[in-house]
């Protein structure tokens, strides 16, 4: 995570976003406001001398969006820019090529205060969205609020670019309901993250060092202590966006009861699940469909999954072991799919929910996909060497 | 009979109308007791906590 919520510039650029936005109600006036504060944000974060690196970056992706959104038709620009990002992501994300063409680090290092990963697929939404004429670019002062938008900068969520859009931009006055359960999902936000959390990094996990079968163990306590620091992060921009009353969608619904791994999809890190969904999913899926004249609807989901979760691994990190979590990721789903749709065939639906609804089935589906999730992730990390 | 019904009618009206104010009160304790928490945990480390594990 590029952020430590302990440094004083989150509750700083906060407690100023509290201040002034609470008292505008005029959209425009707000969303200068708040592209200030972000700016400040970035400002505070990489310093004086770096901070037009970040800025020409921000006023590029500006441009290549407004460029975008004036052509007509089939044209390069969109393509091109994409492309642009995706090897300056690479570069950020590469070690080797970070250190042969930045020594001290110091270009990289503003992309981590951008949280780069997460601006990477903002811009490739927008773009998408523009490009498919779904909505016109929007002006400099939205997109610096779309693509680095403090309170989400450390670990998303990815608010799709659609939605955003969409979003008139003037909230509701703050209830005092409304600022109490802020302040409880900041409060838990941290608590998860600093106690609860810390508890279980200092006393069970040992960086996947121990043997087995104390390991196994380690495993489930990595996954759980995974999910809270995670969730943490979006609690805390989630109860930071509902008190300064800027939109910021869920990111966690319950993964550690998800039933399958499907389900755990569409409850862990949602915004990331919808935004491979929408971007690769279906477009992968559509056109090998166009393809085939409709056969094998069933290998065609799976290619997809396969394509979509290879690259979420390796959008979690350049190397093989994420490469070999988007694997099992897109092995899990497509078992799970061709299961399912196995069962509705020979036994239809109405069975199929019945069984659903069995309370043993469904304590026993919940422990096999916590197992599963453990597994990834534990092949991930674990010490092979 | 019937003042009787109204006054626990009125008792009631008065409980729902002070139990949110009650809530509230438990709901903004357990906000500081978790940021006292946290900053008790998370920042100055408490090394003595973990150690009893």
């Amino acid at each position: 995570m590029a952020i430590d919520l302990f440094k004083k510039e989150i509750w700083i650029a906060f407690g100023a976003a509290l201040l002034l936005l609470t008292p505008i109600a005029n959209a425009r006036a707000r969303n200068t406001v708040f592209a200030c504060i972000n700016l400040s944000f970035i400002l505070m974060l990489v310093g004086i001398k770096m901070f037009p690196v970040a800025a020409v970056l921000l006023f590029l992706c500006w441009l290549a969006l407004s460029t975008a959104g004036k052509q007509r038709g089939r044209h390069p620009v969109p393509l091109v820019a994409a492309c642009a990002m995706f090897v300056l992501w690479l570069f950020y994300k590469t070690p080797l090529a970070g250190h042969a063409f930045d020594h001290h680090h110091k270009f990289t290092n503003v992309l981590g205060a951008l949280g780069f990963s997460y601006v990477l697929l903002r811009f490739l939404d927008a773009i998408r969205s523009i490009a498919d004429g779904r909505h016109t670019a929007p002006n400099l002062v939205r997109t610096v609020n779309y693509l680095v938008p403090f309170h989400m900068l450390a670990a998303g969520p990815i608010q799709a670019f659609d939605e955003y859009m969409e979003d008139s931009g003037a909230p509701e006055p703050l209830s005092f309901e409304g600022a109490v359960r802020g302040a409880e999902r900041i409060a838990s936000g941290l608590f998860k993250k600093f106690v609860i959390a810390q508890i279980i990094s200092r006393v069970f996990l040992t960086s996947f060092k121990a043997h087995m079968p104390y390991a196994i163990i380690e495993a489930q306590f990595y996954y759980l202590w995974l999910y809270l620091d995670f969730s943490a992060y979006s609690d805390i921009a989630v109860g930071i966006g509902s008190l300064i009353g800027v939109a910021t969608p869920e990111n966690f619904n319950n993964p550690l009861v998800a039933r399958n791994i499907i389900d755990y999809w569409q409850r862990w890190h949602i915004t990331l699940s919808q935004f491979i969904r929408r971007n690769i999913f279906i477009p992968v899926q559509v056109s090998l469909v166009r393809r085939s004249d409709g056969k094998n609807e069933l290998v065609i989901a799976c290619v997809a999954f396969f394509v979509s979760f290879l690259l979420c691994g390796l959008w979690h990190n350049v190397n093989f072991r994420w490469l070999l979590w988007g694997a099992i990721q897109a092995a899990g789903l497509s078992v799970c799919y061709v299961f399912r749709h196995y069962l509705v065939k020979k036994h239809g639906r109405k069975w199929l929910n019945a069984r659903q609804a069995n309370a043993t089935l469904k304590v026993i589906s919940i422990a096999i996909t916590f197992e599963f999730s453990v597994f990834a992730l534990a092949a991930t990390m674990y010490d092979w060497g | 009979m019937t003042e009787s019904h109204n006054a626990s009618e009125q008792v009631t009206q008065h409980n729902s109308e002070i139990a949110p104010v009650w809530r509230y009160v438990i709901r903004i304790l357990w906000i500081a007791i978790q940021i006292i928490l946290v900053l008790w945990i998370g920042q100055k480390g408490a090394q003595f906590f973990y150690q009893r594990f």
